[in-house]
């Protein structure tokens, strides 16, 4: 059982992004949702070993174009993840 | 004698002191589960080392002294603290805690720590 780790908000305003990556596990998953959308073109996130999902209506909404490393998710989604995880640790 | 369900909570403070309601209020929530017979223990990382420096003067800004109650945790039972050792580093910060019991550790070992809790909360 795995760790949920939600970011809601941008690595260009403040470094949840970057207090996640400290203290999450490989096995851990990691899912942006709000302005942590902002995240899937911040360097912090290239290349990184965890999966790394975003929620597909918040970038929409923001009107960004999604790269191919991270995966796009749903509201359901997000629901069967908080569901799957052992706990979740939302951080903003 | 406790009616309700006991869980481990972490604290995890990421914010400085005064610049925004997050520590008071990171405060205020342990406070109130400890009261509940919740164990807690608090991690400050990040910024949220600056908290817990000694020799902070709320006054002096007019802020409100909820530093001092940082002496009041081991009435509440809340005896592990655990100060990120790289943060303290990363700002020049002595070991010099407001709460002498506070103990460093290093992101592995917080990450090896945040397994045994039942809620992690951030603040």
């Amino acid at each position: 059982m795995t760790i949920l780790h939600l970011v809601r908000t941008s690595a260009f305003t403040d470094d949840s992004l970057k207090q996640c990556l400290n203290l999450i596990a490989s096995a851990d998953q990691l899912f942006l949702i709000d302005d942590g959308v902002y995240n899937i073109h911040h360097s912090l996130i290239q290349g990184l070993k965890q999966p790394v999902f975003f929620l597909q209506q918040h970038v929409d909404a923001r009107g960004l174009i999604a790269g191919s490393q991270q995966r796009s998710a749903s509201y359901n989604d997000l629901v069967t993840a908080t569901l799957n995880a052992k706990k979740v640790i939302t951080w903003q | 004698m406790s009616s309700h369900q006991i869980k481990k909570y972490a604290i995890i403070n990421t914010s400085s002191s005064f610049n925004s309601s997050n520590g008071k209020d990171s405060l205020d929530a342990a406070l109130i589960l400890a009261s509940y017979e919740m164990p807690v223990s608090l991690f400050f990382v990040g910024d949220g080392v600056y908290q817990v420096q000694a020799q902070q003067n709320a006054e002096a800004i007019a802020a409100k002294d909820y530093i001092a109650t940082f002496k009041a945790l081991g009435f509440y039972d809340i005896k592990d603290i655990f100060v990120c050792q790289q943060s303290l580093t990363e700002r020049s910060l002595t070991t010099n805690f407001v709460v002498a019991s506070a103990k460093t550790l290093t992101t592995s070992e917080i990450k090896q720590q945040l397994l045994n809790f039942d809620v992690v909360l951030t603040f």
